[in-house]
């Protein structure tokens, strides 16, 4: 399709030239914006088309669009819904992002669009290419453009310092990669059949956050600029998912059952984790970041139900994780894309992402305070939000395996079930924070109290992806039918008792009965206002016990809010209270703060890099200075690796020959 | 021993003419104080200044402790002039007295560890305003921390006050109590006195202790002026209505603590039965807070043996069915859990700053008036003290449950004893002194101490050359107290401060005079 | 096993719920009172309090930003929404579908939400302080709520309120009679929990700072204040008849004395909850979670029971 390239031309020329006109500003901008308006509009439209033709189940499961010297360009259903969020969340971030450079960046609008149009490139790249060579090499691409824009900042060292973490991580997922490709291809011994699939699921992991793997992510994210983060959010950390998809779960194999385990297991672990560290966050962005976390958890788990349906030959259940596990992608890119927007414009706005320093924003901002809220409550999973439906697939994904499965996998799926409930109930405390701390009541600080609606270009876009959402909602029991070919080439390519007809029939009724409830919901309101009208409602303050002056410092704060369920999982979050009270009977300095970290972070990695660092500094002393003693290191090195060459080559089995991947990547 | 030469001694209710008393530089007279009230356990009861009348800007510092030993009070004075170095920044128990001066008089109280007022009293010049509560709050400055401002209008009946919380979500870091919205200036009305509205003052100074008020005045008139003088027989009588106000505000409150914690079967009992000790007094003499009963010099009203016999009944009755109610609260674990541990008042804390009464007896300090300083028919009938240790909100409960039950042993026998008293001993009771228009001895000072249901209320007069009040210094318990609830918050869950200021029950009016 | 298909029969159970959910307040009251030897407020004083209500006119705080407004009116929408799914009186609900069960536990979410951002919107520290604690116990009970749904999910291979209420009852043979009371149990405590009743809220007190509902809502006044009157009664109709449904045989449907058992069985939990609050005293709030976990526990209990005997 000379289509699609067409439009990767148009936004590597459009990123091309604004980078060569990079002293015009402006000019830079214009051309920037509008070839990644043009170049992502276009390729939302084909990529739709292409939809719609592959949906039906008639059509090739594949198409190749380029096929020379042994690179490959394909596409199938999964590669077009894995860029499908790439697309939308690309346009509607460059609408934002007009705004949000504008009066601020706007200097190095060349250099971010050039970034920015080079990182869709890669991910939009990502899933069409089956070589892995050239796959790795975009991947890497994918991961070097974004982190040009995670550094966007860079005059902050947190900007500097999320940025060198994002490319370590990036680093090691592509290493990870690569011994995948590497035992991927080699025949290996019943016993190692796992191997590819955990070095797969860390290597994707990486990207796509998975717990103990994340820990770029909330640093990242809060980063880059609000459009980037809703790329990265909404779009790239899926491609995470994608590449699990692709390499680890389509294939098949011998280890699918360790495979669903351990996706389930991971992924119960990271949703729960996500929520909770996003409960204690103080700064917006990270979380959403962490937020992102907890629907990549769910996600995870639903595919590890799906990959365990199969397993256990339980089809309802493989279709129930599988389709769930999609629904919950899209809705997520979408309504998580609208809060990262949503959060950038009220960084523009205040000045600050800090929700303690905010507040009272909704008078202040009402189209982007209300498509925030709106937007959030959905993120929660909530009727009548479209991620309930995800939501509900997975629940009742997990419900047949409770009422069907046996043994160990009744346990899992229940212990899926109380999981997702337990999820439920702090996002709701989540969103709740961040809406009531940032947009309710009055604001606590100057900058807040000042914030005016920020530009059309950055009110739309939220409110565009709103209106998304919205269709999605109505629109899923009709769209549902187009994935069968994906699952059911997923399960197994057999004919099963549950059809996707029937799980897009399943979610008919929540979806009319969402639409019932806004539509019902409305009419109350209207009715309660025409009431109000005659009534001759009235106004007066907040009930402050009749005190004289009352002060903004009688609101909640978001971690105060918080502080209960911060409590009860402090073991989790390593939580630090930061409390003196006066020593003695009369008042001196106090102070009361609650801190928590990741410890993932602090309890891992922290301390595996510092051995690391420790080590390399150590080996400072080989850096002599004298060449000889360089070619005597590189010599022995060389003979060491002939000697173990040798011996590990009498131990294996002279029958297979070199595979052509690492024949490729060794050149 | 030095005591004895610094300081005027008197016992409880007695006056002295106001040369004796011994006016000490002021740096002997701070030492003298910080080490009777640091070292040798003596408790504050009163410290206040007046102007001089010599010379005008001079004021006299006047000092009552408390020897709860020797069962005597310390006098001592001294004279400054606009500041001093504050007594509070090395001994607490000074603290709150200090702010009352400071706000009073306007002198300076140097290194005062905490100087605001603590009434808002509207300044005279009128130039600015003053609105209660309103003032500079220690604040945490930690973005994450909050304000919870309740108050001066709470969801309850009850009486004006405003509580600053600074708390990071459940837990309170610092409490900072502001009152002064109830000022109502009884002290300076009473300069020129005493006159037909002093006693009526007196029994509104804290409503629910009525009697105990009125008593500790008339027994400071006593001491003033053989006219007011009165028979063992009335000070019995006085006796027992002080014993039915107790009883009355002990159910009320332990009934108030069930509600605060939902447990319904005492809370609505002890409701009621707070009512049937409260009719009891009404009886008595037809008001139900005993307001116009105890009269200088007497009684406004006598109880013949029939009335006696039916209130030894109704009180035997309504005592049964206390307990009752009471034991089903002290043996209900889950209400148990509710007051155990909550609000603890460390018996250190609570000496340091002087703590009162209920409240002081719950941290172990063993301080009750009537047994410390007897007078009247207590030093006939002694009382037990009923300490507890814990400081906790139960210890406050428990020293209320078990005073209900000496209060009512107590009225067992001095109802007896009433009945048994003659015809004219009962005649001798009654108070013919509606106005007071006698003048009192003149110049001297008097101090009189009571034990009402919360704690020590203290009386000080000072008499001018004509005999009459030339200044009267209430300290009612509340006063000692407040600081104290506010001591028991730190750290504490913000939830459980209803039980805590429950359980310590302290009087705004009476705080704020 | 399978409530009888009965839509007209269904439709007069769902109007009377709507009808007679304020009554469980009266009955409350009534029975607090009997304990605390009191009259006490009239049996239908709830209906004369919220059609007071509803006639007056609002007053809104001027913090406030739409969302106090709005929060009553979808809050009790949902709600409503929510019983459409119940098999009322022992009636199969025509509406049901497979899932439902989710989406009612969601629209009672969504409710709760509400109800904490109208409570944030005011600014007001006790509402933040009551928003705070609903956040915390709500998503216990929440999990308690889906432990119990998993039990009956298994003995009714079906995850439609519907079905799930019919498969058993306490005289079910064949399921040891244990479990179900121990599913029971815990349910009596996500009622309590869930409808802010004794142990964990009080919603008499007058104490703004140990409320949880209660303080959430102290800035409503006029239409809304009845609004949300009626909604917190519509949902404790809701969850007393689900406990009512689960314990009672789906054999007696579809008769008029299933429907009177079913109706007395409501007014007895109602009964049941002022006896509870007649007789002890409320949790410290730091103990709730004990409290739950336990139920939860209890329920988890329950499901191995089923699982494994």
């Amino acid at each position: 399709m000379a289509y699609l390239f067409a439009c990767l031309g148009l936004l590597l020329v459009g990123g091309m030239t604004a980078l060569l006109l990079s002293s015009r500003p402006s000019l830079a901008m214009k051309i920037g914006s509008c070839s990644a308006i043009i170049g992502t509009s276009a390729l939302l439209l084909t990529l739709l088309l292409l939809l719609r033709k592959m949906g039906f189940a008639a059509s090739p499961w594949e198409e190749t669009l380029l096929f020379t010297r042994g690179i490959r360009f394909a596409y199938d259903l999964a590669s077009l819904l894995f860029l499908l969020p790439t697309a939308l969340l690309g346009l509607i971030a460059a609408i934002h992002s007009i705004g949000y450079l504008r009066d601020h960046d706007a200097k190095r609008s060349g250099f971010y669009w050039f970034s920015y149009n080079l990182t869709l490139v890669a991910m939009l790249m990502v899933p069409l290419l089956r070589s892995a060579p050239l796959f790795l090499i975009m991947w890497e691409l994918m991961g070097v453009a974004s982190f040009a824009l995670v550094i966007f900042d860079w005059g902050s060292a947190d900007s500097r310092r999320a940025g060198w973490i994002y490319l370590l991580a990036s680093h090691a997922g592509a290493a990870f990669l690569i011994l995948m490709f590497v035992t991927d291809n080699r025949p290996l011994s019943p016993g190692m059949c796992w191997l590819p699939v955990v070095l797969g699921i860390i290597g994707f992991g990486l990207k796509a956050g998975l717990p103990l793997l994340h820990v770029w992510l909330p640093s990242a994210h809060p980063a880059a600029p609000a459009p980037v983060s809703a790329i990265m959010s909404g779009a790239m950390i899926k491609l995470g998912l994608y590449g699990i998809l692709r390499f680890v779960i389509l294939p098949g194999g011998d280890a699918m059952l360790q495979c669903g385990w351990l996706l389930a297991i991971l992924g119960l672990t990271g949703a729960l984790l996500g929520i909770i560290l996003a409960l204690s966050q103080r700064n917006i962005k990270t979380l959403l970041a962490y937020s992102s976390i907890e629907n990549i958890g769910i996600m995870t788990m639903a595919y590890g139900l799906g990959v365990l349906g199969v397993v256990y030959k339980m089809p309802g259940m493989a279709m129930l994780g599988f389709s769930g596990a999609l629904l919950h992608m899209f809705n997520h890119a979408a309504l998580k894309g609208a809060l990262f927007l949503g959060a950038g414009s009220v960084y523009r706005a205040t000045g600050t992402l800090n929700m303690e320093k905010l507040g009272g924003l909704m008078k202040r901002m009402p189209w982007t305070g209300g498509a925030f809220a709106a937007n959030a409550m959905a993120l929660s999973g909530l009727p009548p939000g479209n991620a309930f439906l995800g939501e509900f697939l997975i629940y009742a994904a997990a419900f047949n395996g409770v009422i069907n499965g046996h043994g160990p996998l009744r346990t899992l799926s229940l212990l899926c079930i109380i999981t997702l409930a337990i999820i439920g109930g702090l996002a709701i405390a989540t969103y709740s924070k961040v809406i009531s701390a940032v947009f309710l009541g009055e604001p606590r600080n100057d900058c807040a109290r000042k914030a005016r609606e920020v530009s059309w270009t950055m009110c739309g876009s939220t409110l565009a992806l709103l209106l998304l959402n919205l269709l999605l909602l109505g629109l899923t029991p009709y769209i549902m039918p187009m994935f069968a070919p994906l699952l059911t080439r997923l399960i197994g390519g057999t004919s099963t008792a549950i059809t996707v007809t029937d799980i897009a029939l399943l979610l008919t009724m929540p979806s009319i009965f969402s639409l019932l409830l806004i539509g019902l919901s409305a009419a109350a309101i209207r009715w309660r206002q025409w009431l109000g009208v005659h009534r001759e409602d009235a106004e007066g303050v907040t009930w402050d016990c009749g005190f004289a002056a009352p002060t903004a410092r009688m609101e909640y704060t978001g971690t105060a809010f918080a502080q209960p369920l911060l409590d009860a999982f402090a073991g989790v979050l390593g939580l630090r209270r930061q409390i003196q009270r006066p020593e003695t009977l009369f008042p001196d300095a106090i102070s009361a703060d609650l801190q928590s970290q990741d410890l993932a972070l602090s309890g891992i990695w922290r301390p595996l890099f510092r051995r690391f660092s420790s080590l390399a500094i150590r080996t400072h002393r080989m850096q002599s200075g004298f060449l000889h003693a360089y070619i005597l290191t590189m010599v022995l090195a060389l003979v060491v690796m002939l000697v173990w060459g040798m011996f590990c080559h009498r131990l294996d089995q002279p029958t297979t020959a070199a595979p052509v991947v690492t024949e490729e990547i060794s050149k | 021993m030095t005591m004895n030469t610094s300081f005027l001694s008197l016992p409880n209710g007695a006056a002295a003419p106001i040369a004796d008393l011994p006016v000490l530089p002021f740096e002997e007279f701070r030492t003298q104080l910080i080490h009777a009230v640091g070292k040798d356990g003596l408790r504050v009861s009163s410290f206040f200044a007046i102007p001089a009348l010599d010379r005008p800007g001079d004021f006299e510092l006047i000092a009552v402790l408390a020897d709860d030993n020797a069962h005597l009070l310390r006098l001592a004075a001294s004279r400054i002039a606009n500041s001093y170095p504050a007594l509070s920044a090395d001994c607490p128990a000074f603290h709150w007295f200090e702010r009352e001066i400071t706000e009073n008089t306007g002198l300076v109280c140097e290194n005062h560890p905490w100087p605001k007022p603590i009434r808002f009293i509207r300044p005279k010049s009128g130039a600015n305003e003053v609105l209660p509560g309103v003032t500079d709050y220690l604040q945490i400055e930690d973005e994450a921390a909050h304000e919870v401002a309740v108050g001066p209008v709470h969801a309850g009946v009850i009486e004006p006050g405003h509580f600053r919380f600074q708390c990071l979500g459940e837990e309170v870091i610092f409490l900072e109590i502001s009152l002064g919205y109830q000022h109502r200036g009884i002290e300076k009305m009473l300069v020129g006195g005493p006159d037909v509205r002093s006693a009526h003052f007196m029994e509104c100074v804290a409503g629910d202790s009525s009697i105990a008020s009125a008593w500790c005045y008339s027994r400071l008139l006593a001491a003033l002026s053989p006219t007011y003088q009165a028979s063992p027989a009335a000070e019995l009588w006085r006796g027992i209505a002080l014993e039915f106000e107790r009883s009355a505000n002990h159910t009320g409150d332990l009934g108030a603590l069930a509600g605060d914690v939902a447990f319904l079967p005492t809370q609505s009992y002890c409701g009621r039965l707070r009512g049937e000790y409260l009719n009891m007094t009404a009886a008595l003499c037809g008001n139900r807070f005993g307001r116009g009963y105890v009269l200088p010099g007497g009684l406004r009203y006598l109880a013949d043996s029939k009335k006696i016999a039916e209130l030894q009944s109704w009180r035997k009755r309504t005592y049964a069915e206390v307990r009752n109610a009471l034991d089903l609260f002290f043996n209900t674990p889950s209400v148990l859990d509710r007051f155990e541990a909550t609000g603890v008042l460390t018996p250190a804390d609570a000496a340091a700053v002087g703590i009162v009464g209920i409240a002081g007896r719950a941290s172990g300090l063993n301080n009750d008036i009537r047994v410390s300083h007897p007078y009247g028919p207590y030093a006939d009938r002694p009382l037990p003290v009923c300490v507890e240790g814990s400081g906790d909100a139960l210890a406050r409960a428990k020293v209320r449950s078990r005073e209900l039950d000496a209060s009512n042993q107590w009225l067992d026998e001095a109802l007896a004893a009433a009945d048994a008293l003659s015809a004219d001993e009962q005649m001798s009771a009654l108070s013919s002194q509606h106005a007071p228009a006698e003048s009192l001895a003149p110049s001297m000072i008097a101090v009189s101490l009571q034990e009402t249901w919360r704690g020590e209320l203290c009386h000080v007069a000072l008499t001018d050359s004509h005999g009459r009040f030339r200044h009267y210094k209430i300290v009612d318990p509340s006063f000692h107290n407040w600081y104290g609830l506010a001591l028991a918050l730190r750290g504490e869950q913000i939830s459980h401060f209803p039980i805590c200021n429950k359980s310590f029950n302290l009087s705004y009016c009476g705080h704020d005079l | 096993m399978m409530y009888k298909v009965n839509h007209g029969g269904w439709l007069v159970m769902f109007l009377a719920s709507l009808l007679l959910a304020p009554l469980l307040y009266g009955i409350i009251n009534k029975v607090k009172a009997f304990f605390a030897g009191r009259r006490g407020p009239r049996l239908l004083q709830v209906y004369y309090d919220i059609i007071k209500l509803s006639r007056k006119a609002g007053i809104f705080s001027r913090t406030t930003s739409g969302v106090l407004q709005l929060a009553p009116i979808v809050s009790l929408v949902a709600v409503l929404m929510a019983m459409l799914f119940i098999p009322a009186g022992l009636f199969r609900s025509p509406l049901a579908f497979a899932g439902d069960v989710i989406f009612f536990c969601y629209l009672l979410g969504l409710s709760r939400m509400l109800t904490i951002l109208a409570a944030m919107d005011t600014g007001s520290s006790f509402a933040g302080m009551g928003s705070s604690r609903e956040a915390h116990f709500s998503m216990l009970a929440e999990a308690v709520l889906f432990a119990i749904i998993i039990f009956l999910a298994i003995v009714a291979r079906s995850i439609c309120l519907s079905n799930l209420l019919s498969a058993l009852s306490l005289v079910t043979p064949g399921i040891s009679s244990p479990a179900i009371l121990l599913v029971a149990g815990a349910f009596f405590v996500v009622i309590l929990l869930e409808n802010c009743r004794l142990p964990f809220d009080d919603p008499e007190t007058h104490l703004e700072l140990t409320m949880i509902h209660e303080a959430m809502i102290l800035d409503y006044a006029g239409p809304e204040l009845g609004m949300i009157h009626y909604t917190a009664s519509l949902k404790l109709w809701s969850f007393c008849s689900l406990l009512a449904l689960l314990i009672l045989p789906e054999r007696v449907g579809g008769t008029l004395t299933g429907v009177l058992v079913y109706l007395t069985l409501i007014m007895a939990f109602a009964a049941a909850i002022g006896v509870v609050e007649s007789i002890m005293a409320r949790y410290r709030f730091l103990k709730v979670p004990h409290l739950v976990i336990g139920s939860l526990a209890a329920v988890l209990t329950a499901v191995s029971l089923l699982i494994f005997f």
